[in-house]
């Protein structure tokens, strides 16, 4: 299981990336790739290369989970997905969301084992998709408050503090030390390493 | 407090300069200001107002001068602290926000740019080992 970003097509990529989510399960032939985005129906699924450049640009491993840990990720990922509530034509918009980023941000809060979060480059991604002003984060870990992407700050244990100004977001990592900056992402450590492969039991 | 002697008045520093203690010889200490103070680049001066001499006198009448000087700033203060806040939040966000995207979008102006995008590629970036069913 894999959740990559990459930068967004032409002028946006100076503010933004895109997010998506691929799986595979271990007796599956094929990876399945879950996108959305502003084509269409929203929700998009194997309409690109599992780990494709995004119109050219390079994708980022945001995160990584194999083996046992992913097979067990992989049932409820599908069922968030299928569950994520801006999934009719219309309900896609770029800015402030709900987006793509809204989108994959919902899916990995629906899984508490994913201890990680999007760069700050993937405005949308505090999009309340509960309609709710104040809440947790989506890791759990930590309290939002947030004006339907508009505006926001996020304190928590995974997200640490970050303000969101018209979806841009600025922050600070202390736990792994680094800044987070609109337009250019996260300066200093890696946020989360990647979770080494476990053993199917 | 810090005080500058302008020739029609005294322009006034709050809050406090470090280097500058109002004593009983309010002339002497406005004159010492006057040649301390650089408006330009005090960064410890919060707030400035303009003071008449008229007004500014009576600040150093007795051992209270300090205090009727306060007293006199007052009402102005909460406004003064006030402005300091907006300027540094205004600092805060220029830095952290437009500085930031004025760097990526000349990261972007000098970088490799996609032309087209309906042309661009979007080939396997060689970051997942090929799919088989294990």
């Amino acid at each position: 299981m894999r959740v990559f970003s990459a930068r967004t097509v032409r002028w946006r990529g100076i503010i933004a990336t895109h997010s998506w989510i691929v799986v595979k399960e271990a007796n599956a032939p094929a990876y399945s790739r879950f996108d959305c985005t502003a084509w269409g129906e929203p929700i998009w699924i194997d309409r690109f290369v599992p780990d494709g450049r995004w119109f050219g640009r390079m994708p980022q491993v945001i995160f990584a989970a194999d083996g046992a840990s992913a097979e067990r990720m992989i049932p409820r990922i599908r069922e968030a997905v299928r569950g994520y509530a801006f999934q009719q034509l219309g309900d896609y918009r770029v800015w402030p969301g709900p987006n793509s980023n809204t989108f994959v941000a919902a899916v990995m809060g629906s899984i508490p084992e994913i201890s990680a979060m999007l760069p700050p480059t993937a405005i949308g991604k505090d999009f309340p998709v509960d309609g709710r002003w104040i809440g947790m984060t989506p890791s759990g870990s930590g309290i939002r408050i947030n004006l339907r992407g508009y505006a926001g700050l996020t304190v928590g244990w995974v997200e640490r503090i970050e303000v969101n100004v018209l979806g841009a977001v600025a922050g600070v990592d202390f736990r792994r030390p680094a800044l987070k900056l609109p337009g250019l992402g996260r300066l200093g450590a890696v946020a989360t390493p990647c979770q080494p492969p476990t053993p199917l039991s | 407090m810090t005080m500058a002697d302008t020739g029609r008045g005294v322009a006034a520093c709050y809050p406090p300069h470090r280097n500058l203690t109002i004593g009983r010889d309010p002339l002497a200490e406005l004159k010492g200001s006057a040649r301390e103070w650089q408006p330009s680049s005090d960064r410890n001066c919060g707030a400035r107002t303009f003071i008449p001499f008229s007004t500014a006198r009576t600040f150093f009448d007795g051992d209270s001068g300090t205090q009727n000087f306060a007293s006199y700033m007052g009402t102005a203060g909460p406004l003064r602290v006030e402005n300091r806040l907006i300027d540094i939040v205004a600092f805060a966000f220029g830095l952290f926000f437009i500085v930031p995207l004025v760097i990526s979008a000349v990261l972007y102006a000098l970088g490799d740019r996609v032309k087209e995008w309906r042309t661009a590629d979007r080939s396997s970036a060689g970051l997942l080992p090929p799919a088989r069913a294990d």
